[in-house]
């Protein structure tokens, strides 16, 4: 209201003395006082109904990507395709494989009537099978030797534990039979039984020290040709794998190494594990110009008793590992979440674990007696009262049987 | 004299954590016809050529691992044909005793259930495996969850998504 | 005649549409929705509605159960089904307008016996300003104020 309309809308009889400042602009000196969001509508009610006016937030733009059209002309496949690269064979020349393919008439016949009565069973257990591939899928050769390096099996290695258990490319088998030494045939090459033989039995994933390498669990070196392995020298006395309790399965390569002349391996004879440690690349590195690969055996084993009994006899106590995960993926945390979350689970996802745990060693302190300790049998006698009167979220808290509700009563913390 | 051992210890075994039952199989793209044919760590499969037969085991990301073809001669040379139903079979008895011998014992079969009804060499194939114990088909893994990983003490919830969340997503 | 008790349901029954009637209108903006000074009391008056629909959690948090959760559930989908039993979280503005609605007694912080909120009253691992302009710690009991970085390092709940 003017002071115009003022004096017309009001006589002069009624008039007050002074001006009333009834229009003085208040609204800014309120905004400045409380800030814009006092006159903001209130629109939370109904936010997004058909007949009321939307609400414009800002619209907020991802971060852009940058894509290169080069990438898109390949397919999903090829882009994920590891590059190749030449691989380089520090072992023999492949053997030729000598197969008679001699079929005389009689036995085609023989053949044709079993096939024909799906009969024919052929001996699967003669054939010659050398995959290098499979050593390349479990990085056999990456993890002795370095990158991008292999050898062919090129003489014949039999290595046998105890109640027949071979060793092939990657076979489980158990800690308990791997407790003695192995029987190993070593095929002889060598012309007029000129030359050596040195195994090497290794774990690659056994070292548990700090100093890099891997595990060397047996060492025999300067085998004559064509004779047994009681004919070397033992540098390494022969130590069972030792798989420790958690760390799942580890890979035992035995590997058959080629010499002319004799070689001694600068190893010292000590058989604690610290002492057995070495990096089978570096000691490749230092005798290569001797020593070439030839053959190659390994299987997997994983922890067992055997393996503490073995571990208490070298005066060693038996380690527990626990696998750590990756921490589970979560948004990060908002002291106001944008949208709408719920309460007690969104800020569960920030608590800090070893407060939860806390809690709920309070929370079976207070309900578990000493005369109780069980589980109760019944997980909510009353559900019918309690599904009406809680809360939702209170509620499912007293159901959950699973992870933080399990151990409540079942202390495994 | 006392050794110490580490406090993290790394096993470098690249299989390790599909042994142990941690790794995930994939679930296969969302638009796709049949995505259960992507969910596999292993899966064995036959390939029926023209004038040979190839059993394969693929891992999911290293590709074919081990293979038993009527093209080595030490197998052929047993069989009377390279291509009949009996080459089928023993190809994958090899298979199975290859794979065992590897140390993989689960794979899931390469093609469908009616693929395989519909031919008697994919039949015998993996009736073969089967006999030689191979298991066709895979464990499931373990969730990450509170009882496998105590320092995971929360859920993960549903979201109902909104108009506005789903024409994001476009 | 009447007796004391019919009466007194006869008065009930004739305030109550007005009563309704006011809960219903939902677009007054919030600075109008409260009493800001009643008469009788002297004072400010909190708005009866909030509190009855909305809790306020110490740190400043305004949670609500989720509208209409009990309307043609059957016709509803299994995801809302879950997450229509929410209780949720209120926007930084919803939380302001709120705040702004009640007396200095219901922002105090409240301790209760055997509080089932009591796990939440405290934020964990948040690096916004502890303090509002004023010096008033936001969302956390009272204590010597400090600097951040000071107080990040010896209380782990701000």
């Amino acid at each position: 209201m003017s002071a115009a309309q003022y004096a017309r809308l009001v006589p002069k009889k009624y008039r007050s003395r002074t001006l009333p400042k009834v229009d003085r602009p208040w609204r800014p000196r309120v905004i400045a006082w409380a800030g814009p969001a006092a006159f903001y509508p209130n629109r939370f009610y109904e936010i997004d109904k058909w007949y009321k006016a939307r609400i414009d937030k800002p619209e907020k733009l991802p971060e852009m990507h940058i894509i290169d059209p080069a990438n898109h002309m390949k397919s999903l496949s090829e882009l994920m395709k590891n590059p190749e690269i030449d691989q380089i064979n520090i072992g023999f020349k492949k053997r030729e494989e000598v197969v008679k393919v001699e079929k005389s008439a009689e036995d085609r016949v023989e053949l044709e009537r079993k096939s024909r009565h799906m009969q024919l069973k052929i001996d699967i257990s003669s054939l010659a099978s050398e995959n290098l591939q499979v050593y390349r899928h479990f990085r056999v050769f990456d993890d002795l030797f370095g990158e991008n390096v292999f050898f062919e099996n090129v003489q014949k290695l039999d290595v046998a534990f105890q109640d027949h258990h071979l060793v092939h490319s990657g076979n489980m088998l158990t800690a308990e039979t791997t407790v003695s030494p192995p029987e190993i045939s070593i095929e002889s090459v060598g012309k007029g039984g000129s030359g050596f033989n040195t195994i090497l039995m290794v774990n690659l994933d056994g070292n548990a020290t700090e100093a890099p390498g891997e595990l060397i669990h047996w060492l025999v070196s300067n085998i004559p040709d064509g004779e047994g392995i009681q004919k070397g020298e033992e540098v390494m006395k022969y130590l069972q794998p030792l798989p420790f309790y958690g760390t799942g399965y580890h890979r035992v390569a035995f590997v058959l190494f080629r010499h002319s002349e004799k070689v001694d391996f600068k190893i010292g004879g000590g058989s604690s594990l610290e002492e057995r440690v070495h990096s089978i690349s570096d000691l490749y590195k230092s005798h290569e110009s001797q020593l070439t690969p030839s053959a190659i055996r390994f299987f997997q084993t994983s922890y067992d008793k055997s393996v503490k009994t073995a571990l208490h006899s070298l005066g060693l106590k038996s380690p527990l590992y626990e696998y750590e995960y990756r921490q589970a993926l979560k948004p990060a945390q908002r002291e106001f979440p944008e949208k709408p979350q719920p309460f007690d689970l969104y800020l569960d996802m920030y608590r800090d674990p070893k407060e939860v745990e806390k809690d709920i060693l309070e929370k079976r302190l207070a309900e578990v007696k000493l005369d109780h300790v069980e589980e109760p049998e019944w997980i909510d006698p009353n559900w019918v009262e309690n599904k009406k009167t809680l809360p939702a979220w209170q509620h499912d808290r007293i159901l959950e049987r699973r992870g933080v509700g399990h151990a409540k009563y079942h202390n495994d913390l | 004299m006392a050794s110490r051992f580490v406090k993290n210890f790394v096993n470098r075994n690249p299989r390790n954590n599909e042994l142990m039952g941690r790794q995930a199989a994939n679930t296969g793209y969302q638009f796709e016809k049949n995505r259960a044919s992507r969910s596999y760590i292993y899966k064995v499969e036959l390939v029926e050529g023209k004038s040979h037969r190839e059993g394969r085991l693929v891992h999911y990301q290293d590709g074919v691992v081990i293979s038993a073809s009527t093209k080595e001669p030490s197998i052929a040379s047993q069989l009377y044909s390279k291509t009949d139903t009996s080459a089928a079979l023993n190809i994958g008895r090899v298979l199975a005793l290859r794979c065992l011998q590897s140390g993989i014992h689960f794979a899931m079969p390469g093609a469908t259930k009616e693929a395989i009804e519909k031919s008697q060499h994919q039949t015998y194939f993996f009736k073969a495996l089967q006999e030689e114990g191979l298991t066709l088909n895979e464990p499931s893994h373990l969730e990450h969850s509170y009882e496998t990983d105590k320092s995971f003490t929360w859920k993960r919830y549903p979201l109902k998504p909104t108009r506005q969340d789903k024409l994001d997503e476009l | 005649m009447f007796t004391k008790a019919a009466l007194s349901s006869l008065c009930a029954s004739r305030q109550a549409p007005i009563s309704v009637a006011a809960r219903g209108i939902a677009n007054i903006p919030a600075h109008e929705y409260h009493i800001r000074f009643d008469q009788r009391v002297g004072r400010k008056r909190p708005a009866q509605d909030v509190l009855d629909r909305f809790k306020r959690l110490n740190n400043g948090m305004w949670i609500h159960a989720h509208p209409g959760r009990h309307k043609l559930r059957y016709m509803k989908d299994e995801t809302w089904q879950k997450t229509s039993l929410y209780y949720e979280t209120c926007t930084k503005e919803q939380c302001e307008i709120l705040d702004k609605l009640m007396t200095p007694y219901w922002l105090r912080p409240k301790h209760y016996p055997n509080d089932p909120y009591s796990a939440y009253h405290v934020r964990h691992n948040i690096n916004s300003p502890r303090v509002d302009d004023r010096g008033n710690f936001v969302r956390e009991r009272k204590k010597v104020l400090m600097d951040d970085s000071t107080s990040q390092r010896f209380f782990k709940d701000c």
